[in-house]
């Protein structure tokens, strides 16, 4: 009772201060609606804030919260950010019966899960757009190309989720003379699967799949690879602390400060640019597992080599 | 059909599965749980790979190792771990008998590999009944259970510990985790040849489980008794209860008859039997990311039969027995502790147990069960002063029932020029300890024809009657190697360089000699002439051996080797023969159109004479040729594959009336 009550009082609180400050003072009113509070998400948050409060062309009034604290569409802002999966969901019904829902922008969300949640119509219109979690293919194979140049054929576990990253993967590696092996791997047979994998590829990459890469099949994975000296290419820190011999990724900041930039280029006046992969990442490698498996790899260096590579 | 209707129900039972953890995160909240979403990305993982799990790259470690993978072993088309020893530079290769294969260390110093050490998942195969003994073990070992081999070219004993003397052969098996499934291999072919393997793994990724039973049988050499049959049958079990905890378990048996025998008289034809099982049980615990601890206890029992009548004269005819029945057991337990004590200095440590029961009246008259107890303490330190520098002192100190204690020390310093390239200097002091038969041997013979004047039935034969009489004051035999090695890998076009020189010193070779005991008891014959054990010193080895690994294009890999030694006998003129001036091998492996393997692997040496009764041969190069086909038929792998060993022709193998003649045959081999 106690716990509604206080809800409550916070729900009108931030109504009023959200309606009153935008009011009182002709700011621009943005929601940033989190999917979790603290961690990446805050990290992005407070990028992309900084992005905007480096130029302050215009006064924005921030509402940063997580997504439970935005009950009602009322009073409506000029603009929402939603970081994470759920948050996106969550902006996209709370202004679902909105003829003329304000712009949102998503942040920290993989591609294929925008595109799940996304609202077709929004996106005709082109008041959603967002900035993808995940790297493009082209740039994950250019990567392999230039870390493992003897990599010929290219390993991928997919479950049913993942199995639609596929044919763009397979468009990229074909572009850069690299076969891609794929099978598709559920628990249940991830192991038969992933050892008849590996006695015919030289890397394997591993995309973001519940199903197939889990905190509790990595370990199993990344061990299995080890022992038939095949490298693993992770898609996030985790996987290169973890045994990974590299990954490329974005940061939270570099996601949130990219949406910061294309919030500032909406605020102008323009429209919202059209969804799109982070424009910055990072090349992290285990010297360790890369010493052990007789490779020579500097994550700089690379990262720098794969970004004069996408340089028009 | 019935693979459709299963491959439906699989797909559907999938389904259900994945649809299930939806439902239930839809009831439970606005979870995803089989959904890709940001969380996929930041979740913490652990840390599977540390340090503590990686093997140390090649360019860190104290010595010249060569290693052959699995797909080596596959596309060599060899039978026996002996033939992929011809592949490592510095190794020499031949055959007593086609019975006994073998490989050695830069000399062919004795025919039983006792100077080198060989593990097989830590357990080490060095027999000590007879004369110390590691080729029966290798004999033993089922080339498809091997992950892979490594070689430690070189000795070190600070290590490894006694008989780590000239070279350390270390094979890997296959983790059962990784052999689930069932596989078959069928070969057949000339000769003889008729090896079977079949393979049944299962498991899932917390415990994997394997099955294999082998048998591998030949005719041998033309013209001489020398047919063998190796069967065995083993279980591995692998247990991963925590990400820092491996259990393995190993049980094994397998027995190994072969025939021998020149069939004089005094060496007649007949079957020798070898029978072992042996129980493995290793737990490795990661404590930190840089800290582990090894438990390893093993124990084995070996049963050897080889019983044969010889018949002769003194003074009239006798015959006997030759005995050389017997059996051993024995058990290791050890320990190995290493941490990093800070960035620039790790340390490795620990302590080992050996005890040794043997059995075999007739070769240690009168003594009974023969015990030894062997105690070792070893420490290693790896210290990084600089990142191009890497500094490496170890050493052994063993303990042993009768020849008392000893040090084995070795330094090391590897130099990195730059990551690619690497030199390093060493020197170490190893050690061959003294076996039971040449400690304690008393092997006579006792007539059993009738109508010798002379010798009554059931009395010792006079003269030659008594075959080795161990005066027991035999010392270890040590070796002192300098050497100087680099390792290098020429990226840009994909080239490996693995160059070492060395000097070698012997000293205290142990060797057969004949001495003269009076026989008061019999005035005909005056002497007894026994052999004994005495030590001597050793011969003086120098020289150096390289090999290039080259990948010209992607399917091309070439591998060439050489041994160029000069020898200088420490003790009499033919030990510097068992040395041959020059030894090669080059291995072209090629990948050809239709994905077939084809395989070349030369191998010749200058002339040289194997220790125990081998001729001054000049080996002339042997040519193996093999073609394979890797095929698929829906779920199953397979290969088909035709060898041909000594395909330019036959030639002499350890004595001048030994031919090693051309031998062709065939596999198949199914993974289901």
């Amino acid at each position: 009772m106690h716990g509604r009550l206080a809800k409550l009082v916070a729900t009108a609180c931030l109504c009023l201060m959200t309606y009153g400050s935008a009011w009182a003072a002709g700011a621009i009113s943005v929601w940033v609606a989190l999917s979790e509070d603290g961690g990446a998400h805050a990290e992005a948050a407070q990028a992309l804030r900084a992005e905007l409060d480096r130029t302050p062309a215009s006064r924005i009034d921030w509402q940063v919260a997580h997504w439970t604290r935005f009950t009602s569409s009322k009073p409506e802002p000029q603009w929402v950010v939603a970081i994470g999966a759920t948050a996106q969901r969550a902006m996209q019904e709370l202004f679902a019966d909105d003829a003329t829902p304000p712009p949102l922008l998503s942040l920290l969300v993989p591609r294929f899960a925008f595109e799940r949640i996304a609202d077709p119509g929004r996106l005709r219109a082109g008041t959603l757009s967002a900035v993808y979690l995940d790297q493009p293919p082209a740039r994950q194979l250019d990567l392999i190309r230039l870390a493992l140049p003897d990599v010929r054929n290219l390993g991928m576990l997919v479950g049913a989720e993942s199995k639609a990253h596929v044919v763009a993967f397979d468009k990229a590696a074909k572009e850069r003379g690299i076969n891609v092996v794929v099978a598709q791997a559920e628990t249940e047979r991830l192991f038969p699967t992933l050892q008849a994998m590996l006695s015919e590829v030289e890397a394997l990459l591993a995309v973001p799949d519940p199903a197939v890469f889990n905190s509790k099949s990595a370990a199993n994975i990344l061990m299995t690879a080890y022992r038939s000296r095949v490298p693993l290419v992770g898609f996030s820190p985790a996987y290169v602390k973890a045994g990974a011999l590299l990954a490329v990724y974005s940061t939270p900041v570099q996601i949130g400060t990219r949406g910061g930039a294309m919030l500032r280029q909406a605020l102008a006046g323009r429209n919202l640019p059209p969804p799109q992969w982070p424009s910055d990442f990072v090349v992290s490698v285990s010297l360790d597992v890369a010493r052990s498996l007789g490779f020579v790899l500097h994550g700089p260096q690379l990262e720098e080599q794969l970004r004069q590579k996408e340089r028009p | 059909m019935k693979a459709y209707s299963f491959r439906f129900g699989r797909a559907a039972r999938t389904r259900w599965q994945r649809a299930l953890p939806l439902v239930l995160a839809f009831i439970g909240g606005p979870g995803m749980a089989q959904q890709v979403s940001e969380k996929d990305y930041f979740d913490e993982l652990p840390v599977v790979l540390s340090v503590s799990r990686l093997a140390q790259p090649l360019r860190d470690v104290p010595g010249s190792v060569t290693v052959i993978d699995r797909d080596l072993i596959r596309r060599s088309g060899a039978r026996e771990v002996a033939d992929l020893l011809r592949l490592v530079p510095g190794f020499l290769y031949t055959a007593r008998s086609g019975a006994n294969p073998q490989a050695s260390y830069h000399a062919g110093m004795d025919t039983y590999g006792a100077r080198m050490q060989v593990y097989v998942d830590g357990r080490s195969l060095y027999s000590s009944f007879l004369f110390g003994d590691t080729n029966l073990g290798l004999r033993g070992i089922i080339l498809e259970e091997i992950e892979r081999i490594e070689v430690l070219r070189g000795s070190n004993s600070a290590s490894y510990g006694a008989n780590a003397f000239l070279g350390v052969v270390n094979i890997v098996t296959r983790n059962a985790a990784d052999t689930h499934g069932t596989m078959v291999s069928l070969t057949g072919g000339d000769g003889g040849v008729n090896d079977n393997v079949a393979r049944v793994g299962w498991g899932d990724e917390k415990a994997g489980f394997r099955v294999v039973a082998a048998r591998r049988s030949d005719s041998g050499i033309d013209g001489i008794y020398d047919d063998s049959r190796v069967s065995r049958l083993q279980f591995r079990a692998d247990w991963t209860p925590s990400l820092n905890d491996d259990v393995m378990f190993q049980l094994g048996a397998g027995e190994i008859s072969r025939g021998d025998g020149t069939g004089t008289a005094s060496n007649p034809r007949r079957t020798i039997g070898q029978a072992t099982v042996h129980a493995l049980l290793r737990w490795q615990r990661r404590l930190g990311g840089d800290e582990k601890l090894d438990l390893r206890f093993s124990h084995e029992r070996e049963a050897f039969a080889d019983r044969a009548l010889v018949t002769g004269a003194v003074l009239g005819p006798v015959s006997a027995i030759n005995d050389s029945n017997g059996n051993v057991r024995r058990s290791e337990l050890g320990l190995q502790h290493s941490f990093a004590w800070n960035d620039a200095v790790r340390v490795a440590w620990g302590g080992e147990w050996r005890h040794e029961v043997l059995h075999a009246p007739a070769l240690y008259f009168g003594a009974g069960d023969l015990s030894l107890h062997q105690w070792r303490a070893f420490g290693t330190l790896e210290w990084r002063p600089h990142e191009q520098w890497l500094l490496q002192a170890s050493g052994m100190h063993e303990s042993h029932s009768y020849t008392g204690s000893a040090l084995s020390p070795r330094l090391a310093a590897n130099f990195h020029l730059t990551s690619d390239h690497t030199l390093r200097a060493g020197a170490s002091r190893s050690q061959r300890a003294p076996n039971f038969y040449e400690l304690r041997a008393d092997t006579r013979l006792f007539n059993l024809s009738p109508g010798n004047a002379f010798v009554p039935v059931g009395a010792q034969i006079p003269g030659v009657g008594w075959l080795f009489l161990s005066s027991g004051t035999v010392k270890a035999e040590t070796l002192i190697s300098q050497e100087l090695a680099y390792l290098g890998h020429f990226r840009e076009i994909n080239l490996k360089v693995d160059a070492r020189a060395f000097i070698e010193r012997m000293n205290d070779r142990v060797a057969v000699e004949g001495r003269n005991l009076p026989n008061p008891a019999l005035v005909p014959v005056p002497f007894v002439a026994v052999g004994d054990f005495v030590n001597r010193p050793g011969p003086r080895l120098h020289g150096f051996e390289y090999q290039f690994d080259w990948r010209p294009l992607a399917d091309t890999r070439l591998m060439f080797s050489e041994l160029q030694i000069r020898s200088k006998a420490g003790w009499n003129a033919a030990e510097a023969l068992e040395a041959p001036e020059r030894s090669s091998s080059l291995t072209w492996l090629q990948k050809l159109p239709g994905n077939v393997d084809f395989t070349a692997i030369s191998t010749a040496s200058t002339p040289f004479k194997w220790a125990g009764g081998g001729d001054l041969i000049n080996t002339p190069r042997r040519l193996d040729l093999r073609l394979g086909k890797p095929f698929a038929i829906g779920a199953t792998r397979g290969e088909v594959s035709a060898t041909v060993q000594a395909v330019n022709g036959g030639h002499q193998i350890y004595k001048m009336t030994q031919r090693f003649n051309r031998r062709g045959f065939v596999n198949l081999r199914l993974d289901f």
